[in-house]
């Protein structure tokens, strides 16, 4: 299956860590919204079949069949991560080299869910932001930065890297000797 | 902590936004989110989804084999002769209908799910240890080196330790987590700085 991915286009002002700190916030968006049950247009994803509704995975998530939010392990949506940025544009999208959660995403931008052809009318198209939406982040990212606007932005970019720093040193996963 | 535009921030502001940092992180990185994060590796372990070990990436656990589905199913089950020939008895032969009996799986499992659950016992191992190091804490997941019981409740042959290790032999590693859940953990550690923060 293809690599699931968009671009976005932002201000050539932007340097290499605004941009990222931009993806990052935008990714954070997509995941909300989607949980939220709608897609990049910001309407209502289509309803789950029945069949998925009554599948032992969506009863073992504890899913509800009213909510749609493209959510049963998360692995899809967390998958998301800003693939490259050059000075005015992003992209986003799943890793090249990640088949398992670009063949989840095909499946649910292209209506599939692993078929030959789409079912009609399950076509939930997350990968992707609104220009109105668009604006909203940017516009916690000045391009002439006052004084005022500063000190948040500058928060913002060091919690970025900060947390990316800590989360890759903060856990080890591994079997302890039991003397420990 | 060193930032890759530190050249064009002030030295006393990054000073005092490592001490903000570390101390965001030591209020909101707690015992309790690592017993979240310990749900998850097991959540998404009964979904099917293991981790490759070489890449990280999410990867859907193998397919039973059709002889352990079987068991699982109650339709046979094997058993080792006197001269150490694994034998296969199936539903039919067993005289005594004693035998070959459909084993209680735990409910997070079904007969034909690949999710590395028999009994639950294994996944019911995974626990939290918080150890305190020179300059800080750090967190650990591991497995309790426990012998559980087999799907007809005699006592498993090997511990824990072991059998994670015979599963990831077998392409079945779980103990860790995908590249996904790293950028969730990121994504919420990014979150709990900014909180405290501002």
């Amino acid at each position: 299956m293809a690599q699931q991915k968009f671009k976005v286009k932002v201000s050539k002002k932007y340097n290499p860590a605004e941009r990222v700190a931009l993806g990052t916030e935008i990714i954070d968006f997509i995941i909300d919204r989607s949980k939220a049950g709608k897609d990049k247009k910001g309407n209502d994803f289509p309803a789950y079949t029945s069949d998925y509704a009554k599948s032992f995975d969506f009863k073992l998530a504890g899913k509800n069949k009213d909510k749609v939010n493209l959510t049963l392990s998360g692995e899809m949506l967390n998958a998301l991560t800003v693939l490259s940025h050059t000075p005015g544009e992003i992209t986003i999208g799943i890793p090249k080299d990640d088949d398992f959660n670009n063949a989840k995403a095909e499946g649910n931008i292209k209506g599939t869910y692993g078929q030959k052809k789409p079912i009609k009318g399950k076509k939930r198209d997350f990968m992707g932001i609104s220009r109105s939406d668009l604006k909203d982040i940017t516009g916690k990212y000045p391009t002439k930065k006052g004084s005022s606007t500063n000190n948040e932005l500058l928060q913002t970019l060091l919690a970025t890297e900060a947390s990316r720093e800590i989360a890759d040193q903060f856990l080890n996963v591994e079997d302890l000797e039991n003397d420990l | 902590m060193t930032y890759r535009n530190a050249k064009t921030i002030d030295k006393q502001i990054t000073k005092s936004m490592n001490k903000a940092v570390g101390d965001a992180v030591r209020r909101g990185v707690n015992t309790e989110y690592v017993e979240e994060l310990r749900d998850r590796v097991v959540e998404r372990t009964q979904l099917g989804i293991g981790v490759d070990p070489e890449t990280g990436n999410s990867v859907k656990l193998p397919p039973l084999s059709s002889n352990y589905k079987e068991m699982r199913q109650g339709k046979a089950r094997w058993y080792t002769d006197k001269n150490g020939k694994r034998v296969k008895v199936t539903k039919a032969q067993d005289k005594t209908g004693q035998f070959v009996k459909k084993p209680t799986l735990a409910n997070t499992t079904t007969p034909a799910k690949s999710n590395l659950t028999a009994t639950g016992q294994l996944l019911k191992a995974l626990t939290v240890v918080k150890v305190r190091l020179q300059g800080g804490v750090a967190f650990f997941i591991r497995v309790k080196d426990q012998r559980g019981r087999g799907l007809f409740g005699y006592p498993a042959s090997v511990g824990n330790k072991e059998l994670v290790k015979l599963l990831a032999a077998k392409g079945r590693t779980f103990l860790g987590f995908t590249k996904s859940q790293k950028n969730q953990i990121r994504r919420e550690i990014r979150q709990i700085i900014i909180k405290f923060l501002r």
